[in-house]
């Protein structure tokens, strides 16, 4: 994992991002404690100033010399600087030699050059904070304190600043690089699974770690996708296939019929029947292929814009009358029972044709004298019945597959694709199919009710 | 002599077209390119055209827009290999009569353009339509054949009507059925024959001689002429 890696990620850039704003609030939180504290240390310390000077100054005259000594005694460190000058600058009293120039004789404190009080170097900072004081008789009073105190305290605060701001930056930044590192491990692992994925292996999913965090949300999502596309993939190849091998069946027997027109040889005339042959398996090729067409656009979903109230009695009665004459030539008794149902939303021409595929079956797979009924109840429930051979065990699941078709079906015109498109017909408006057992015969059902339902729950 | 215009980009369909429109007597006219194609079906005197959906150069649906905005009425067969119901709804919105699907058997655009260029028998508010023996009463729906009153659906009666109105003309399946059902479904084989040869037993009784024939592996043909 390389450092330029880490730096990318999302992780890395909202720790930066955090690592900056902790930065800014431990600034302004110190910069406060630091303001307030050594305001408060320079007051004090002005305050013993003046208190000290008005001392000496409240003294009795002949005393102040006295007491001016007395105070600069009582430190053994030698902090305290003083001087009684008399109104010419002459040293009355007092540890400072000459008279300071430049001093301001206001009684207010201030920073003092240590040189203006003779001293050369005193401490580590050697800065001094004192004031300057016209006696009632003209004398002058100058104190001085070292002010190395506050200095110090000022640099303990600076260093704590520094040293808490430093820990925890490096804190933060730590801990930034491990989450995401963390964050990158884990990317690095979805990778490397699409990676396998993408290289054919659709069986492959994303790695979830069950945390339940956001990776494992967005895991789950794309795995569902995988699992939904894994299918597809299944089913295509297995239509694939199918197609391949319904196929191959027509081609080889037209290609069959043209090679051995060809080989007879002989008068135009006499291959009439072979090229009828040929132009009818041509044409059942060609239905497959269109059938296919019509299933996968049906399945793409675009039609459902063109939905409109589907007036079902009306559907269902043409239907009726569409496929009577075709049941009744079969040898087949046809009735119809039509109860006034309310409109649907759908595609009116494909679900006539989902309705005729059904009745095409059941026409197909009743032996004569059999019966088929199309009915369409109260609710909108179309059911196709008759007294056929009905499905063979298991044969349920596969029936809706594309070219599924039974046994029974060898010898019968078809390309395995009406039930198919029945299906994504049905898929398409949002309704209910299924196939029951009719004891006797099979019962096709189209519950067409369930989608305005579920219309109403939506909306 | 019949003039057709054949706008297909595809060389060996066009060929194929050109052949059969003029096996059945008609002359037909190819152009490859939906610009020149659009110049002379605006200055050609065409009796109808057969336009591909997709063109080099100019859109078919483009062509169509264009020739209907100039006032041009000439019959328009739409001809595609886009099969879907919004590409025929285009097609015919755009201006076109008729709309065929690539793959398409010859004989069927023959008989679709047939039909586009002879205009349909009776006026359309006629009551009364009558070919050769058959005598229909459009108002009361009752149709007879000299004296015989046949007995048809209403479904059966729509079929004869578009029979009696293309007497002559070779009807396909598929032009049977979208002329008479309101569905747009492609029923197959079986179907449409059953319905017709329904319709035949009760409009040609035994001994009659026969109006509605079969042209094999083609559709029928309503013929009064015998």
């Amino acid at each position: 994992m390389r450092l330029g890696e880490l730096r990318r990620t999302s992780a890395f850039r909202l720790t930066l991002l955090f690592s900056l704003l902790l930065l800014g609030s431990v600034l302004l939180l110190f910069g406060f404690v630091y303001w307030r504290t050594t305001a408060l240390l320079e007051r004090r310390f002005d305050e013993q100033l003046a208190t000290e000077a008005r001392e000496i100054a409240r003294t009795p005259t002949e005393a102040q010399a006295m007491a001016l000594d007395t105070l600069i005694a009582s430190d053994p460190h030698q902090d305290w600087r003083g001087g009684l000058f008399d109104q010419d600058g002459n040293l009355l009293s007092g540890n400072i030699n000459s008279w300071p120039q430049t001093i301001v004789m206001d009684g207010e404190s201030h920073d003092i050059d240590r040189h203006l009080l003779g001293l050369v170097r005193h401490g580590r900072h050697g800065d001094l904070r004192g004031l300057g004081l016209t006696l009632t008789d003209g004398r002058r009073l100058v104190i001085a304190h070292r002010a190395d105190e506050v200095h110090e305290v000022r640099e303990t605060l600076l260093r704590a600043l520094a040293g808490g701001l430093i820990a925890s930056l490096a804190l933060a930044l730590l801990g930034g690089l491990v989450m995401s590192s963390a964050s990158l491990r884990r990317i690095e692992a979805m990778h490397r699974a699409a990676g396998a994925i993408r290289s054919g292996d659709l069986s492959r999913r994303l790695p979830a770690d069950g945390s339940g965090d956001d990776f494992d949300k967005l895991a789950g999502i794309v795995n569902s996708m995988l699992s939904e596309i894994e299918r597809l993939v299944g089913d295509i190849k297995a239509a694939g296939d199918n197609i391949a091998h319904d196929l191959r069946t027509p081609l080889t027997r037209l290609r069959t019929r043209l090679e051995g027109a060809l080989r007879r040889g002989g008068p135009l005339e006499a291959h009439r029947a072979a090229m009828e042959d040929a132009i009818a398996d041509t044409d059942q090729i060609l239905a497959t292929f269109k059938a296919l067409l019509r299933i996968s656009e049906v399945e793409a979903g675009a039609r459902r814009a063109g939905f409109t109230l589907v007036d079902l009695v009306r559907l269902i009665q043409s239907a009726a009358e569409f496929f009577e004459p075709l049941a009744s030539e079969s040898g087949l008794t046809f009735t119809a029972e039509v109860a006034p149902a309310a409109p649907v939303r759908g595609d009116p021409d494909l679900l006539f044709e989902a309705v005729a595929n059904l009745l095409d079956n059941a026409v197909k797979f009743t032996p004569p004298g059999g019966q088929v009924t199309l009915s369409l109840d109260e609710d909108g429930e179309i059911t196709v019945a008759d007294s056929g051979p009905g499905l063979p065990d298991g044969f349920k699941d596969a029936l809706l597959q594309r070219f599924t078709r039974g046994d029974r079906a060898r010898h019968l015109p078809g390309n395995g694709l009406g039930l198919s498109l029945v299906a994504a017909v049905a898929r398409l408006h949002g309704f209910a199919l299924s196939f029951d057992d009719g004891a006797p015969g099979c019962r096709a059902v189209i519950t067409t009710e369930r989608s305005e339902r579920g219309a109403d729950n939506v909306g | 002599m019949t003039n057709i215009l054949v706008i297909e980009d595809e060389d060996r369909t066009a060929r194929e077209i050109v052949g059969a429109l003029t096996e059945a007597g008609l002359f037909a006219r190819h152009c490859a390119d939906g610009a020149e194609g659009l110049k002379l079906a605006l200055e050609g005197d065409f009796d109808a055209i057969t336009l591909d959906r997709l063109l080099p150069g100019l859109d078919g649906l483009d062509v169509l827009r264009e020739v209907r905005a100039r006032g041009k009425t000439t019959p328009v067969l739409m001809v595609s290999a886009l099969g879907e119901i919004d590409d025929r709804v285009r097609g015919l919105r755009a201006g076109g009569d008729d709309y065929l699907v690539k793959p398409f058997a010859l004989v069927e655009l023959v008989a679709r353009i047939e039909a586009l260029i002879r205009r349909p028998r009776g006026e359309p508010n006629e009551t009364v339509l009558a070919v050769g023996p058959l005598r229909m009463d459009l108002l009361n729906r009752k149709v007879t054949r000299g004296t015989r009153l046949l007995d048809v659906t209403q479904r059966e009666f729509r079929l004869l009507e578009y029979f009696l109105r293309h007497a002559g003309q070779l009807l396909t399946r598929s032009m049977l059925y979208e002329a008479v059902w309101d569905y747009k479904f492609d029923p197959g084989t079986n179907l449409i024959d059953v319905h017709i040869g329904r319709l035949r037993r009760k409009v040609d009784a035994e001994g009659e001689e026969p109006t509605i024939v079969t042209v094999r592996g083609s559709g029928w043909k309503f013929d009064a002429s015998r």
